[in-house]
């Protein structure tokens, strides 16, 4: 019992930094139609960023808002300069151009940091374990991740619900022409959710940085893992992502620890291990071919568009 | 009132726009195809009598992927299906190839089956594997359109490339090594370089002309219809997704092709013939080389490997470059090296 | 002799009912018009009877076949076509190749893979009679996208011909056409309808009261009147409504 609610939390905690990722994303495919391979090449600027100055000043909160700061920067830079050009283009040139910064990204990176991994170590003050139940110890970062993975989904849906930004974003979902007919500034608008997903892409890549070793091409896996997200839980829904995110982080976390165990019990142990790790490796991507069978739009998205 | 669901999909985003290859093969075309063939089939004896032997083993690999980005095109210029995940089949054929390989070496058994390297076996039974993958993939992938399609399709992509990973048998992510297989080609031993072009070059011979006729042919009208409006598709009677499953399915068989023979060229199997950015690599090709063109995929494929043979004395930071070239050519010149070829010249057929 | 005719459908995106208990039916050699004003549910009308939208209710019957469940190009082959508000010829292909890919959809399967489609001798000369019959045989061998506003819509109908169907479904297909263009499809459409059941959804209410010989008006869904021209004339519902502007002036 102990074991499946530690993997069912380190499940949330996947799922809540993928949520991380794919909110930003999901944002920007349904307010601006724009498929964004980068995406993921924000993370890393994220997690690059935030190796840089906690290297340097060993201050992990610094470190922190600098990743968040850099992703943004690096996001608003690419929308100034680039992305805008693609709102009316062809999905195949969106896929192709923001293909090109991923390659440019990766090997920008290189550059400026070099070959050798880097690191972030997660903050002192977390570095350590509370107990979530009576003889249950668990990572104090761990459950910080899912705290801001829930303040951010907080956050996401009072932008979206509650603020006149949100207004123009909902309205500029299914009508895209008349957010300019209002008046207001759509280039402007696009340009502020862009930078706020780049900002939400950073910051997944600084928080999830302590598990990975930081080098270029991190956030690549993450942004395929955000796409399988988007096609479960529908284009252009918060709640879609959100619901997205859990699934899978719990889908992939759940068939790690038991399948093999499960294959146990009708092979042998060697066998068992290697393919209850295939499938467990192949678990989201399962998720995702069922819900391609029973709803090809995702689960929250929005019909038949 | 005009819903969406009733307004044909004449406006569609994903429906790819092209000027000059719109009409299908031209006389244009089909000279720029030939020319460019002939020009490859000297370039051995070329490089050879240059004293620049080593450039072999490149312009094989040029045959090699400017096939699978051939086979590419037909499915994004000609089927308007945009592949994010074609390095799928690259490794599908690639493993298929290696492991029947491997298992030779070895002298093992794969599933109860005798390995073997015999490229006579493994080519054909990649191809069929890639088929069968590809009716799979592009069967759900195809559920969905526009640009759910292609994060499917890179999704499973990335399903396979970690499929492959956790094969330890063939070394995980490192790969194996396969260098004492033979190259037998039935009778024929390819184990010399130039031979071996001249094998993969008549193979491209073969699938550029059958290419060239399926796309002329009602099978490709059809397929064609489809890239510009498949809702009018189904109005005219069509069952669009068959037709279109059908082309991705042929797509991924000749790209599974590819991937067994570019093991069988580099005599090493691992997990990077389907890394994601592979298939980023072969969208690359073909922008480069023009869209809905066929051949382009071929000169596409010349032009990155030639560039990355020049540039590796010059730069450590090729990929770099590389991104740069492909942001110039997708704001300034979207019909690719073809396409600027053959300038504003209109096709007559 | 053949009747399309729908009974009881229903229709609603969320919470807004575009299709109310519709009945309807149209039978060959007659052209039944479909009036209604802007978001009246005509265009989801016919897209229910042409099989591109399942209704949440009701029957389509093609004779006395229930055709409810069958799919858009299962009732192209059943006999049912149609053609679009929107222009949607293929405009990469040729006048001739268009009406061929129509052609070309009534054979089994197109599952042929080497034999050039230009080649199809047959398949050509009938492609060229269907054009000479819209009036396009001159104009076959140029790209779609050359041809003007009047003969793209001729080009449509061609192309609904040649599944050979024995119910035409037409939507607005003088849409943007000059007047005589616009007389002379008509004309068209009445030769067609000697032979055929066409369904003609029409802002244009001169050609819809001078070819139509049955005229059925929907309101928010729903049917508030059928008959001939002149009952509908002389209808004050259908008065009040909407004709005022356009038959009165």
């Amino acid at each position: 019992m102990n074991l499946f609610i530690e993997q069912t939390l380190n499940g949330l905690q996947l799922g809540f930094t993928l949520l991380m990722v794919s909110a930003g994303l999901t944002l920007i495919f349904g307010i601006m139609n724009i498929i964004n391979l980068a995406h993921g090449s924000l993370f890393m600027v994220g997690a690059f960023v935030a190796a840089d100055v906690g290297g340097r000043t060993g201050n992990y909160l610094l470190a922190l808002l600098a990743g968040i700061a850099g992703a943004a920067v690096a996001g608003l830079i690419v929308e100034l300069g680039l992305i805008r050009r693609l709102y009316h283009r062809d999905h195949l040139y969106q896929v192709l151009a923001t293909f090109a910064l991923v390659l440019i990204a990766n090997q920008a990176v290189q550059m400026i940091w070099g070959l050798t991994p880097r690191s972030v170590s997660a903050p002192a003050f977390l570095d350590r374990t509370v107990p979530v139940l009576p003889g249950l110890p668990y990572p104090a970062y761990r459950l910080a991740i899912i705290a801001t993975g829930i303040a951010v989904i907080v956050f996401l849906h009072l932008l979206v619900e509650r603020t006149r930004v949100g207004m123009w974003i909902r309205a500029g979902r299914t009508h895209r022409e008349l957010v300019g007919a209002f008046g207001v500034n759509v280039r402007l608008l696009y340009t502020l959710v862009f930078a706020v997903g780049a900002g939400l892409a950073g910051l997944a890549g600084v928080v999830a940085a302590p598990f990975l070793s930081v080098e270029s091409g991190i956030g690549d896996h993450f942004l395929i893992l955000s796409f399988v997200v988007i096609v479960v839980g529908g284009i252009g829904s918060l709640k879609g992502a959100l619901y997205g995110s859990l699934m899978l982080g719990l889908a992939d976390t759940w068939a790690r620890t038991y399948l093999p165990d499960l294959f146990g019990q009708f092979v042998d142990p060697s066998t068992a291990a290697t393919a209850g790790a295939s499938v467990a490796s192949a678990s989201i991507y399962l998720v995702m071919v069922v819900v391609l069978v029973v709803k090809p739009n995702g689960l929250f998205g929005l019909a038949d568009e | 009132m005009s819903d969406p669901q009733t307004a044909p999909a004449s406006r569609e985003r994903t429906g790819i726009r092209l000027g000059l290859w719109a009409r299908g093969p031209s006389r244009w075309h089909i000279a720029l195809t030939v020319v460019f063939l002939a020009l490859l089939s000297v370039a051995p004896l070329w490089v050879e009598a240059s004293g620049r032997g080593y450039l072999v083993t490149v312009l094989t690999r040029v045959v090699i992927f400017g096939l699978a980005a051939m086979s590419l095109d037909f499915v994004m210029g000609y089927g308007g299906m945009v592949s994010l995940g074609h390095a799928t089949f690259l490794g599908a054929g690639a493993y298929t190839a290696g492991a029947l390989t491997y298992h030779s070496l070895d002298g093992s058994r794969l599933l109860g089956i005798p390995g073997t390297d015999q490229a006579l076996v493994t080519w054909p039974l990649a191809t069929v594997v890639g088929a069968l993958l590809g009716l799979v993939i592009g069967g759900l992938s195809l559920r969905t359109k526009g640009v759910y399609f292609i994060m499917a399709t890179l999704a499973f992509n990335q399903m396979i490339y970690f499929l492959f990973n956790a094969l330890e048998i063939y070394g995980g992510d490192d790969g194996v090594g396969l260098f004492a297989a033979s190259r037998a080609i039935g009778p024929l031993d390819a184990s010399d370089d130039i031979v071996f072009f001249y094998v993969c070059f008549a193979v491209l011979v073969v699938f550029t002309v059958i290419l060239n006729l399926v796309v002329r042919a009602p099978f490709g009208r059809v397929v064609r219809g489809c890239r510009s409006n498949m809702a009018r598709m189904a109005a005219l009677g069509y069952q669009t997704y068959r037709y279109r499953l059908a082309a991705f399915a042929l797509s991924a068989a000749i790209t599974s092709l590819a991937g067994a023979m570019a093991v069988t060229e580099s005599q090493f199997l691992s997990p990077s013939f389907a890394e994601w950015t592979e298939s980023g690599e072969l969208l690359i090709m073909v922008i480069v080389g023009g869209l809905g063109s066929l051949i382009g995929g071929v000169i596409g494929a010349g032009a990155l490997f030639l560039l990355e043979e020049l540039s590796i004395d010059i730069t450590d930071n090729w990929q770099f470059f590389v991104g740069i070239g492909l942001l110039a050519i997708v704001l300034g010149a979207p019909r690719g090296l073809t396409g600027t070829l053959l300038g504003g010249r209109r096709s007559h057929d | 002799m053949t009747e399309l005719s729908c009974r009881g459908l229903q229709k609603a995106f969320g919470g807004l009912v575009v299709t109310d208990d519709l009945a309807l039916s149209v039978a060959s050699g007659e052209i039944h018009a479909l009036i209604g004003p802007n978001g009246a549910g005509k265009t989801t009308a016919l897209a229910q009877l042409s099989g591109e939208l399942r209704p949440d209710a009701g029957t389509v019957w093609l004779d006395d076949a229930d055709i409810t469940e069958l799919s858009l190009p299962q009732r192209v082959h059943a006999g049912v076509a149609r053609s679009y508000q929107i222009s949607s010829v293929f405009r990469d292909f040729t006048a001739r190749e268009n009406v061929e890919l129509a052609l070309q959809a009534m054979d089994r399967h197109s599952f042929r893979f080497f034999r050039p489609a230009a080649r199809n001798a047959a398949r050509a000369e009938r492609a060229g009679g269907l054009l000479d019959a819209v009036g396009l045989g001159e104009v076959a061998g140029s790209s779609a996208h050359r041809l003007s506003h009047g003969q793209t819509r001729q080009l449509e109908i061609a192309m609904a011909m040649a599944s050979d169907p024995q119910v035409l479904l037409l939507d607005e297909p003088m849409a943007g056409m000059a007047p005589d263009e616009a007389t002379r499809l008509a004309e068209l459409i009445r030769s067609l309808a000697e032979a055929v059941a066409v369904l003609l959804v029409e802002h244009d209410m001169d050609v819809v009261f001078s070819v139509a010989d049955r005229i059925s008006v929907l309101h928010q869904g729903s049917l508030i009147a059928s008959g001939d021209p002149d009952q509908i004339r002389a209808d004050p519902d259908v008065h009040r409504l909407y004709l005022r502007d356009d038959v009165e002036s």
